[in-house]
């Protein structure tokens, strides 16, 4: 039986493919920062600006690969698997960020970054909620 | 003919003798019913002090006394089976099993701006509180009491298919579930559980640019899949692996049909046949798992 598909946790937009796990989508996230500032300078991180404010990531879909900017070709960094945490505001990575619209991203400066082809399709998948999953069919 | 007749025909060591009431047959008869009435009193209160099922008496339709069935109830409020042996995650998992219930089982969709989810221990008690009463009303009241598992006593415990999570896993920790092949399913990524990441892969994002691996069998079958595919890398049968900053992302040709490929380019090409997986961990925990 088909269940829901859960579209929050699908990129909204991404810059391409993932080149660690070769699957997943480089989706662009907003993180919404730390408004204390606190857990950056806590965890010696001065160097990363204003982590008050909201800051852009770039995260594979899969395997969670983690960019700080659109740009594929720079290191990546993987956060932990559990508690996982913004590299930048040292925030809950989940919980303290969304994946971003194109306002956001265009919020961002990053809009030139992302492929549009690549653009998340919610109506292909409001569609498929209503057909029958290929192993559910009747057979005939 | 009076009772002693009667039991004076049937008494074959000692023909034609009456039997009589003895002082001595009179006092056994009385230490015996003395002594049943102090144990009927005594066994509740030592199996709740001590958790020792003792034997009850039961009395027939005849007046006898015969042992019965020992009553857990009074003794264990969580008849779930839960291995006590708290061993470490890395042990092999095939010599334990446990109970546990779905933590995933609610579809509704995850939403950053929603209060937290509840917990699983909270969905477990709504799951289990609408399951038949009696045995699981016990079950109820011990996931409310959140009642460490390793502390959980085992001589309850079911058959083993009736106490794992999808017929594979065994929960070993508050949200935390090891497979018979040893994958561990824990919290993380933007769903919120490893778990509920890889039901992703159960059905078809149409929607979603490139590929989408979808497993064959929904969760059960996922979740089989992904044990089968990590005994296979952990053997290197027909594995490719690739080491990522403390991740291993394995691809594992499994020879046989395990899902379709989904997503807009796998239904471009008419959702073609998948035969291999992809699991990228960190140690043995699941980040991911789909097929290719």
């Amino acid at each position: 039986m088909n269940e829901p598909i859960d579209h929050s946790t699908t990129p909204l937009h991404s810059i391409g493919h993932c080149p660690v796990c070769e699957a997943g989508l480089l989706g662009v996230r907003l993180c919404h920062g730390d408004p204390t500032g606190r857990l950056a300078a806590a965890a010696g991180l001065r160097h990363e600006g204003d982590t008050r404010r909201i800051h852009g990531l770039v995260i594979c879909d899969e395997c969670e690969a983690i960019w700080r900017t659109p740009d594929p070709q720079t290191p990546h960094e993987l956060a932990d698997a559990e508690h996982a945490v913004c590299p930048r505001c040292q925030t809950d990575l989940w919980q303290r960020s969304h994946w971003a619209s194109l306002d956001e991203v265009s919020r961002l400066g990053w809009t030139e970054s992302i492929d549009r082809e690549l653009d998340f399709d919610p109506d292909a998948n409001a569609a498929a909620e209503n057909d029958l999953h290929p192993d559910d069919a009747p057979e005939s | 003919m009076n009772r002693a007749d009667a039991a004076a025909e049937n008494d074959g060591d000692r023909p034609g003798r009456k039997r009589l009431w003895t002082p001595t047959s009179v006092a056994g008869g009385v230490a015996v019913a003395v002594a049943v009435a102090l144990y009927s009193w005594l066994a509740p209160i030592v199996s709740q002090r001590t958790g020792i099922d003792l034997p009850t008496l039961v009395a027939g339709d005849d007046g006898s006394v015969f042992v019965g069935e020992a009553d857990w109830r009074p003794t264990d409020p969580d008849p779930r089976p839960v291995d006590s042996d708290p061993r470490p995650v890395d042990s092999d998992p095939r010599a334990v099993e446990s109970g546990s219930r779905p933590i995933d089982s609610d579809p509704r969709p995850a939403n950053h701006d929603s209060p937290p989810a509840e917990s699983a221990v909270d969905r477990r008690s709504k799951t289990v509180a609408d399951e038949k009463p009696l045995a699981n009303k016990s079950r109820f009241d011990a996931a409310k009491a959140e009642v460490p598992a390793a502390s959980r006593s085992t001589k309850t415990a079911k058959p083993a298919d009736d106490g794992l999570l999808y017929g594979r896993l065994r929960e070993i920790g508050r949200d935390r579930y090891l497979s018979v092949a040893g994958v561990l399913y824990t919290p993380g990524s933007a769903e919120g559980h490893r778990l509920k990441h890889l039901r992703r892969h159960t059905a078809d994002q149409p929607g979603r640019a490139g590929k989408h691996g979808v497993f064959d069998g929904e969760m059960e079958g996922a979740i089989k899949t992904v044990d089968d595919a990590y005994e296979r890398a952990k053997s290197g049968q027909r594995t490719t692996v690739k080491n990522e900053d403390g991740r291993t992302i394995y691809t594992v040709d499994m020879g046989r049909r395990v899902g379709f490929v989904g997503g807009r380019e796998g239904n471009r090409r008419r959702r073609p046949m998948a035969r291999r997986v992809r699991l990228v961990m960190d140690g043995n925990r699941l980040i991911t798992a789909f097929p290719l």
